[in-house]
């Protein structure tokens, strides 16, 4: 008779755990349809009024429904250099622990003059306008100047010779547009959990951000 | 006694070898040091990678210049122009202040939006280059026109004003547009000449100015060849000047000069960023000085737009500093 109790009893313990189980589910179903498809309440801000799960900024938005919605992927970090903080040292070229650095330059194409006097690519004081290479700045001459039409120049970066110095940023800021920027790349960065450069890094431009957006890029302004 | 000889004339004749070896190795170490190599940097102090040394300024090319200070009451400067009485006329995000010759406040009033350039009229209106249009402005105040945007992208960045034209330059298109004091659209100036010109304007970033000379014709900043260029008022390429360099006579960076004005006898005012620095040339082009080096402005001082009075005075656009130099013969 006690034996049947226990058994009725247990019976109904699983079939209210099942119906907890059920209730929980749903109620997470429902929380978790609400947040993907709740709009960005920021006024003007980047989803431009769309859901947030929908959003470019997201990996970098700063609200707490961002932090519940961003996939687990992009809360990973890796690191990165702020080209805004940069004072081209040139320390990323030699602290990397790889043999050629993981920090490449990179050219932002919509910043660029096209110049035909590029002070990344030209020695300052170079005494003619020609890719010699006693008139380039680049030590291993990453650079590649292309003629497009007279008096435009295309500039890339060949990342298998750049090494990182910053010559080139450097001097491109200081006399152009300053669309040369130093940035980590990540097919090479082995993202080490104490990056070797961050710590050498005397303007603290090194920091971890989102896995999902890795390169921070300078505003860009014509007014420079 | 033989084996023994023979050891000492084996240490005797390492010790000379090594001995020799040194002496060449010296020797060769000592040419190489002396001859110079191929770099640049040995060959030019120019090419030395310290650009703050780059941007110092000779002492020997500075002009003898005094200079006073004008501060308006509206804040974040954009634009400046002189009226032939010599007031002065500043734009801002919002609104323009004019100024007496003395810096005393005249009149000021607000805008539509941010003005770009400034230029006065003969009969005292102020043209005022907005982001795609001019509008005309009475002293008082008052909008008394609207001028059609010649183009949907356009950028303005200077108004020169001549009796029977206005130019308009346009960084965007690269061009001066050409109108009539009344507004309408008459032409353009500086499209590419394949017999005489064979590029158009380079205009790397959005300074991009224009003046008008004393015979009506027009001198056209071309930023990124690093020269000046003379056309009639109809846009009949006639002369050039300038080079880039980073010395005083030249103009620096990628894209020089930001601005330029004409004084009365027709020699040229230049402004310069990234090395920032204030010049003079002659009616010929040719270099006179420098009236105010990088060591006078902050480092990143950038849209120094210019204009010089009947007294000789050149006046000078300071945004970082909210103020206007005035610079004059000592």
């Amino acid at each position: 008779m006690n034996g049947n109790a226990g058994k009725a009893q247990s019976r109904r313990d699983f079939i209210r755990s099942v119906m907890r189980a059920f209730c929980l589910a749903v109620l997470g179903i429902f929380s978790g349809a609400v947040l993907l498809g709740r709009r960005c309440s920021r006024s003007g801000g980047a989803a431009g009024g769309k859901a947030c799960s929908g959003c470019p900024e997201l990996g970098r938005c700063a609200s707490g429904y961002a932090a519940l919605v961003r996939p687990v992927s992009a809360r990973r970090t890796v690191w990165q250099l702020d080209p805004a903080k940069c004072i081209q040292c040139g320390r990323c070229a030699t602290n990397c622990v790889l043999e050629s650095s993981a920090v490449k330059c990179v050219h932002r194409f919509e910043m660029c003059g096209y110049c035909k006097l590029c002070f990344g690519f030209f020695q300052p004081g170079a005494s003619s306008l020609t890719s010699a290479a006693e008139n380039q700045l680049c030590p291993t001459g990453a650079i590649r100047r292309k003629f497009i039409e007279e008096p435009y120049y295309e500039y890339t970066i060949d990342e298998s010779l750049c090494i990182g110095c910053g010559k080139c940023v450097k001097t491109c800021g200081a006399f152009g547009n300053g669309s040369l920027v130093l940035q980590v790349r990540h097919d090479r960065c082995m993202n080490c959990n104490e990056c070797s450069i961050a710590r050498n890094c005397p303007a603290g431009a090194y920091s971890r951000v989102p896995s999902d957006q890795p390169y921070l890029a300078r505003q860009v302004s014509k007014t420079t | 006694m033989e084996w023994k000889m023979s050891i000492e004339n084996s240490n005797i004749r390492n010790m000379l070898l090594l001995g020799f070896v040194a002496v060449a190795v010296a020797t060769v170490i000592t040419l190489v040091n002396r001859f110079p190599s191929g770099r640049c940097e040995d060959k030019n102090p120019e090419c030395r990678y310290d650009i703050d040394a780059l941007k110092k300024t000779d002492p020997r090319l500075l002009l003898k210049a005094g200079v006073n200070y004008v501060r308006p009451q509206i804040t974040n400067l954009t634009a400046l122009a002189v009226d032939s009485l010599d007031n002065i006329y500043v734009g801002s995000h919002s609104g323009i202040e004019v100024l007496s010759p003395d810096g005393e406040r005249i009149a000021a009033f607000p805008v539509s939006g941010r003005v770009y350039c400034l230029a006065v009229m003969k009969n005292g209106d102020i043209l005022a280059g907005m982001k795609n249009h001019v509008e005309v402005y009475a002293f008082d105040g008052s909008r008394r026109a609207i001028w059609k945007s010649p183009d949907p992208g356009t950028e303005l960045t200077s108004i020169a004003v001549s009796p029977d034209f206005v130019f308009v330059a346009d960084c965007i298109n690269r061009i001066v547009w050409r109108f009539s004091p009344a507004g309408e659209l008459l032409g353009r100036i500086g499209d590419k000449d394949g017999d005489q010109r064979k590029t158009g304007f380079a205009v790397p970033s959005a300074f991009f100015d224009v003046a008008v000379a004393g015979d009506g014709s027009v001198w056209v900043v071309n930023p990124g060849e690093h020269r000046i260029e003379h056309f009639t008022a109809e846009g009949k390429f006639l002369s050039l000047w300038g080079k880039a360099s980073l010395a005083g006579d030249g103009f620096c960076g990628c894209c020089n000069p930001s601005n330029m004005a004409l004084m009365p006898d027709g020699s040229f005012v230049t402004s310069e960023k990234h090395i920032v620095r204030v010049k003079i040339y002659n009616r010929e082009g040719k270099f006179a000085g420098i009236v105010s080096g990088q060591e006078d402005w902050q480092k990143k001082s950038v849209g120094l737009d210019l204009a010089v009075d009947s007294r000789w005075r050149i006046l000078v656009l300071d945004p970082q500093a909210g103020v206007v130099r005035i610079y004059f013969r000592k």
